[in-house]
């Protein structure tokens, strides 16, 4: 069955998530730091009356994020029956993938720091990083993701 | 020769004539053998008694004081050392008796040395044998200490005991005089006694005599030195005196003569000068001539100068009229390019004013375009909504998520578009800004420009003033140069009648030189004549003052041999002489007392001793006894 993703970057790689866990994606709003909270969560957000918390994904992954941080933008997804915002730098397209693109990931890569990697598409001209969202976070994450909604 | 006895003739014989002539008998010697052990108990006390009167007595204790002084013992341990000897010396009194010698060389050698050794310490005789009294005494404490119911006994030991102290304090006496005699020079080897009855003690007269004769000699000898030197130097004196007149009158003569040869040098100098002048006058004519000659040259050769700078004048003239020409039409030229300038500085100023419109206008379409930037990037994310909105709405939203992509297609296109404008804008304000600085920089040109315009012109104008002046001086160098050539003309025709008469004193100079030439040779003779005389003198002043100088030698010789003397006489002095001298007769006398009573003798001859004869037994009788005292 061909994927249908949501395809954004961080720091210059292009990455997709499935197109039914994204809500809506929205300009960088203002976000608010909520003390006590653990260090990968930014803060929340007030999306239409909802407390919402956001995490800079390059910040998880340990990545240069782009240079304009105005530019930037959150992309409002379910994880585990949660609205979580995940900050990155730019949404480029909504798009469909055809099943043969995808390769599983490397044997070599399948370790637990790695195991939100869902595959690789190999389109003509660029690579997509297929990400896991169920698997991004581990259960006391999750936990705590609840805790500050 | 290493004993004594031997040293001062003693032996067996005449030491057998000194006991019998002591009374020294063989029951005096059995007394000393008993008193064997009395005198082993009692040598240490009575030792120490004995010095303990010597270290106590003042004379004694301070001469033993003065001895230790320096030395590395002190004054008990010479007590010490003195007592002990002294304890061993009285039991070999008695030890004598017991072993049957007879008191004979070997023990007459002993007591020498003890003498001898009291002599290497210098203590006086008076002590010495003063200290026999004490020894005396204690001897006859001891005897009553001992014996004091044997009085018959005691009478004979300090008999027996009191003789042998005498042998002994004989013993000490000749050792004092013999040593006295050694230590003075006197060799006592060479002397050789007739016979064996007789030891040197026989001959004390003899023995003063060879002591005395010398240093009356040698006094006499000193005294006749004396007389003879002061003679010496009195004859010596005379002839220095005769001989400084010899001197001073032929150095008179000497310069007499010396005197004569240098009236003539002089006069032979003053001809001579005179020569040299008129030599020197006619030299000067020529000098002059010549001079008169150069001054001629070198004023036609000035007159040449003088033509030549006219000519430059000119030339400088006509030059400074051009560079006037010159710098008027520069003048000209210069004031066109400062209005050109002027006309510059203001359109530029212009342009500037347009182009940095035209940068602003870039400003204001950069805003716009950044404004929709803002509206496509909007629109870009609300495409993206919209497409997964319709994702989510599966079939029904498919046509909805074409138009979707279709609307973000065109947002992109537009954000496309104002990154082209934007880099557009950028460029013309980069050439805004290159524009502006160019202008800038022409402006500052144009001014240097017109500073410069002004510069030259002011310089322009100094050069004219300067080529004017150059013209005013040129003019006023010819005019004096027209004045030189007539006046140099003048000078010329004066060297002329100057060199004629030069000529004229050059012949009479010469002529003088001539003359006077013939006068030095004439000169010239008579000088050498009066120099060989003056020469003449001079050797025989010298042969007179090397006279003199050894004449002063021998008065030298003389005074030295004066203080001589006069040292001798003072060394001799100490011996009284005069008395010893004085009467030969007396001499004489002693002579022929001597040979009534001494004994014969005969002496080795040596250095040592003056006289080297042998003297012959002078009669037989004398051989009989020992001399009488």
């Amino acid at each position: 069955m061909d994927a249908h993703l949501v395809v954004f970057k961080l720091s210059n790689e292009l990455y997709g998530v499935d197109i039914y866990r994204v809500q809506s994606i929205i300009p960088m709003p203002q976000i608010t730091v909520v003390p006590g909270t653990p260090r990968f969560i930014e803060g929340i957000i007030n999306l239409r009356g909802t407390l919402v918390p956001v995490i800079d994904f390059c910040t998880r992954f340990d990545l240069q994020p782009a240079a304009n941080e105005q530019k930037r933008v959150v992309v409002i997804v379910e994880i585990a029956g949660l609205q979580v915002g995940i900050i990155v730098d730019q949404v480029t397209e909504v798009r469909k993938v055809p099943e043969a693109a995808i390769e599983p990931p490397s044997p070599f890569l399948a370790s637990v720091d790695t195991a939100y990697l869902q595959g690789i598409a190999k389109l003509d001209a660029q690579i997509i990083i297929l990400l896991d969202l169920d698997r991004v976070f581990v259960p006391h994450e999750q936990q705590a993701l609840k805790q500050v909604a | 020769m290493e004993r004594l006895t031997d040293l001062y003739r003693i032996n067996e014989t005449n030491l057998d004539l000194r006991k019998q002539y002591m009374r020294l008998a063989d029951n005096d010697v059995q007394v000393l053998k008993k008193l064997v052990k009395w005198a082993d108990r009692i040598a240490e006390p009575l030792s120490r008694e004995f010095y303990d009167h010597q270290f106590t007595s003042p004379p004694t204790l301070a001469f033993f004081e003065q001895y230790v002084r320096g030395k590395n013992y002190s004054l008990a341990q010479l007590r010490e050392h003195l007592e002990r000897k002294q304890a061993e010396f009285f039991r070999q009194i008695f030890q004598e008796a017991l072993s049957g010698g007879q008191y004979g060389n070997f023990y007459f050698e002993r007591r020498l040395k003890i003498g001898k050794l009291h002599n290497a310490i210098n203590l006086p005789l008076k002590w010495y044998i003063g200290s026999y009294a004490m020894y005396q005494d204690l001897v006859r404490k001891y005897l009553m200490k001992f014996y004091p119911l044997r009085p018959f006994f005691r009478v004979k030991a300090e008999r027996a005991i009191f003789i042998v102290f005498t042998y002994d304090i004989q013993a000490i006496s000749d050792a004092f005089f013999y040593d006295y005699l050694q230590s003075v020079g006197l060799d006592l080897d060479n002397i050789q006694v007739q016979t064996a009855e007789y030891d040197l003690s026989d001959y004390y007269d003899w023995l003063k005599s060879t002591v005395r004769d010398p240093l009356i000699r040698t006094a006499q000898a000193g005294q006749h030195l004396a007389e003879a030197s002061v003679q010496l130097t009195i004859a010596a004196d005379q002839a220095s005196k005769a001989t400084q007149q010899i001197t001073q009158t032929i150095q008179q003569m000497a310069q007499g003569a010396s005197q004569q040869a240098r009236s003539v040098s002089s006069a032979t100098n003053n001809a001579e000068q005179m020569a040299r002048a008129s030599d020197g006058i006619a030299r000067g004519a020529q000098e002059q001539a010549d001079s008169v000659q150069k001054t001629s040259r070198l004023i036609g050769d000035m007159a040449d100068l003088v033509n030549q700078m006219g000519q430059v004048a000119q030339t400088v003239a006509g030059a400074s009229a051009k560079v006037t020409e010159a710098a008027r039409v520069g003048g000209n030229a210069v004031g066109q390019t400062g209005q050109g300038m002027q006309r510059i500085q203001s359109r530029t100023v212009e342009a500037a004013v347009k182009i940095k419109e035209m940068g602003e206008r870039s400003d204001e379409i950069g805003q716009i375009v950044e404004t929709i930037d803002d509206i496509a990037d909007k629109t870009d994310m609300l495409a993206l909504n919209a497409a997964v909105e319709a994702a989510r709405a599966g079939e029904h939203g498919r046509g909805f998520t074409v138009v979707a992509e279709q609307v973000r297609k065109l947002s992109e296109d537009a954000k496309a578009a104002t990154r082209n404008i934007n880099l557009l804008i950028r460029r013309v304000q980069e050439s805004v800004r290159e524009a502006v600085s160019a202008i800038d920089a022409t402006t500052t040109e144009v001014v240097n420009g017109a500073r410069l315009a002004g510069d030259t012109s002011r310089s322009l104008d100094e050069i004219l003033r300067a080529a004017d002046e150059a013209a005013g001086l040129a003019e006023r160098i010819t005019r004096s140069v027209e004045e030189v050539k007539r006046k140099s003309e003048g000078v010329v025709v004066a060297m002329e009648s100057v060199s004629a008469v030069v000529e004229q004193t050059t012949a009479a100079a010469e002529q003088m030189a001539a003359d006077s030439r013939e006068v030095t040779e004439a000169m010239e003779g008579v000088a050498s004549v009066a120099e060989e005389n003056s020469a003449a003198a001079e050797q025989v002043s010298a042969a007179a003052e090397e006279m003199s100088a050894q004449v002063a030698e021998v008065v030298t010789s003389a005074s030295e041999l004066s203080a001589l003397a006069e040292e001798l006489r003072q060394s001799v002095s100490q011996f009284r002489v005069d008395q010893l001298s004085r009467p030969e007769a007396v001499d004489q006398q002693q002579q022929g007392k001597r040979s009534a009573n001494a004994p014969p003798l005969q002496v080795m001859g040596r250095s040592s001793l003056p006289r080297s004869t042998v003297l012959p037994p002078e009669s037989s009788n004398g051989i009989t006894r020992g001399p009488h005292r």
